[in-house]
C-alpha cells in the first residue's frame, strides 16, 4: 500500500502545476526583408506586428515564455573597415533616424556580430541564439507576451559604418499551453 | 536548481524497499537498451536517438524499482525561411532517475507487461542556450519476453522534462536486453 501511495503521489507530482502536460514549443516568424543602414545617423526601423502571423494569435492567449529566440539573415558589410553589427529594441512604434535618440530610448537585445571589411556572413540560427544578452531578452520576452508590436534597429557599435541585411529574419519559438 | 532535493527525497523514497532486502527475495540486473526518442508538440527540435543502462532491482513481491541512465541525441530543427534553410542544434538529453512498477523485474521465461513511472534529473543541452537543467517524469509500459536469466524488454514511455510553466515531452520507444546478475529467492 505504501508504494501504491508513493506511485499514486509521483504521478499527482507531475500532473500539478497548471499546463505542464498540455504544453509544446511553436515556431513563429516575422520577415524583416532587406535593409540598407547608412550611418549612425539615418538609421532603418522595421516595426514588427506579430499579430500579423496567425501562430502567434493562435497561442498568445496561452503564452507562457519563448523556448527560444534569433534573427537571420545575411550581412554585408559596404565598407572596408570592419563592424560589429547590433540589434536594438524600442517597445512602442518609432522612427529614429539618429542612433543617439535610440539608444536614449531602446534597449540593446542582440550582438555583436563581427564583419570584417567588405565581408558577407550569414547569421546562422545557433550563433544568433547566443547573441541575445539577458537584458534585452527579457525586454523582448515582454514585448511578445504583451501587444507583440515593437520596433527593431539595427546598427554598428562604433564610428561611421555602412551594411546591409538580406532576407532578414526574426524567428521566436513560443512555450505555451495547448 | 529548486528542484533538486525534491528529486533527492522521491529518488530515496522509491529506494527505501531495498532497505529491508535480507527480508526477501532478491534480484539484481543489468540491462542495456537503445531505441528512438520523439518530440512532441516541439518545432525547433526533430527525432533523434536514444540509449542507456538501467538496473532493475526486485526486493518486495510485486514491486521493482530500476535506477537508469539515459542519453538522447535530437536532430536539429529546420526551418526555410527566405529561401535559405536554417538549421538549429536539437538537444543531448542526459536522465539520471529512477523507475519504479508493480511486478517483479526479475527474469522467467515467459512474457510480461508492466507499467512503470518514474522520476529523474535531466539536462537538456543544445548550442547558442543556456543549459536546462530540470525534473523529469517517465510514464510507461513496458513487455518483457524472459528466457531464464536473460530478457528482452520493449518500452513505450513519455518522458515529460518540466521548463517552468510548460514542459517538454518526448515519446520514447526502447529495445532492451537485461541480464539477472544475483537472485536469491
Amino acid at each position: 500500500m505504501k508504494m501504491r501511495s508513493l506511485l499514486a503521489a509521483l504521478a499527482l507530482a507531475a500532473m500539478t502545476s497548471g499546463c505542464i502536460l498540455t504544453s509544446g514549443q511553436f515556431l513563429v516568424s516575422f520577415e524583416l526583408g532587406d535593409v540598407r543602414v547608412p550611418g549612425p545617423t539615418t538609421l532603418v526601423s522595421q516595426v514588427v506586428d506579430l499579430n500579423t502571423i496567425s501562430e502567434y494569435r493562435d497561442h498568445k492567449s496561452n503564452l507562457k515564455t519563448l523556448a527560444d529566440l534569433a534573427l537571420l539573415g545575411t550581412i554585408t558589410n559596404n565598407t572596408s573597415n570592419p563592424v560589429d553589427v547590433e540589434v536594438w529594441m524600442t517597445k512602442d512604434q518609432t522612427s529614429y533616424l539618429l542612433e543617439q535618440d535610440l539608444k536614449a530610448n531602446g534597449v540593446r537585445i542582440w550582438g555583436p556580430f563581427h564583419l570584417a571589411g567588405n565581408e558577407t556572413k550569414q547569421v546562422d540560427w545557433d550563433t544568433s541564439a547566443s547573441l541575445f544578452d539577458a537584458t534585452g531578452k527579457a525586454a523582448l520576452i515582454g514585448e511578445i507576451k504583451g501587444d507583440g508590436v515593437f520596433t527593431l534597429y539595427a546598427i554598428g557599435t562604433t564610428g561611421l559604418y555602412d551594411f546591409s541585411i538580406h532576407d532578414g529574419q526574426f524567428v521566436a519559438v513560443l512555450d505555451a499551453a495547448l | 536548481m529548486r528542484a533538486a532535493p525534491r528529486v533527492r527525497a522521491l529518488v530515496l523514497a522509491l529506494l527505501l524497499p531495498l532497505v529491508p532486502a535480507t527480508a526477501h527475495a532478491v534480484d539484481i540486473g543489468i540491462a542495456a537498451f537503445g531505441g528512438t526518442s520523439i518530440p512532441i508538440v516541439q518545432e525547433d527540435v526533430k527525432t533523434g536517438g536514444t540509449y542507456g543502462v538501467r538496473v532493475p532491482v526486485s526486493i518486495i513481491p510485486l514491486v521493482s524499482v530500476e535506477p537508469f541512465f539515459a542519453s538522447s541525441n535530437l536532430s536539429d530543427g529546420e526551418e526555410t525561411l527566405g529561401g535559405v534553410t536554417y538549421t538549429r542544434d536539437g538537444f543531448q538529453n542526459s536522465t539520471f532517475g529512477v523507475n519504479a512498477m508493480l511486478g517483479s523485474l526479475a527474469n522467467a521465461p515467459g512474457i510480461k507487461f508492466y507499467p512503470y513511472l518514474g522520476i529523474a534529473s535531466t539536462k537538456l543541452t543544445r548550442s547558442g542556450s543556456d543549459d536546462i537543467k530540470e525534473v523529469s517524469y517517465n510514464f510507461g509500459l513496458g513487455a518483457g519476453l524472459g528466457f531464464k536469466r536473460v530478457a528482452l524488454h520493449g518500452r513505450a514511455e513519455l518522458n515529460m522534462v518540466k521548463t517552468d510553466l510548460t514542459s517538454r515531452k518526448f515519446a520514447n520507444l526502447t529495445l532492451g536486453l537485461s541480464y539477472d546478475l544475483f537472485k536469491k529467492l
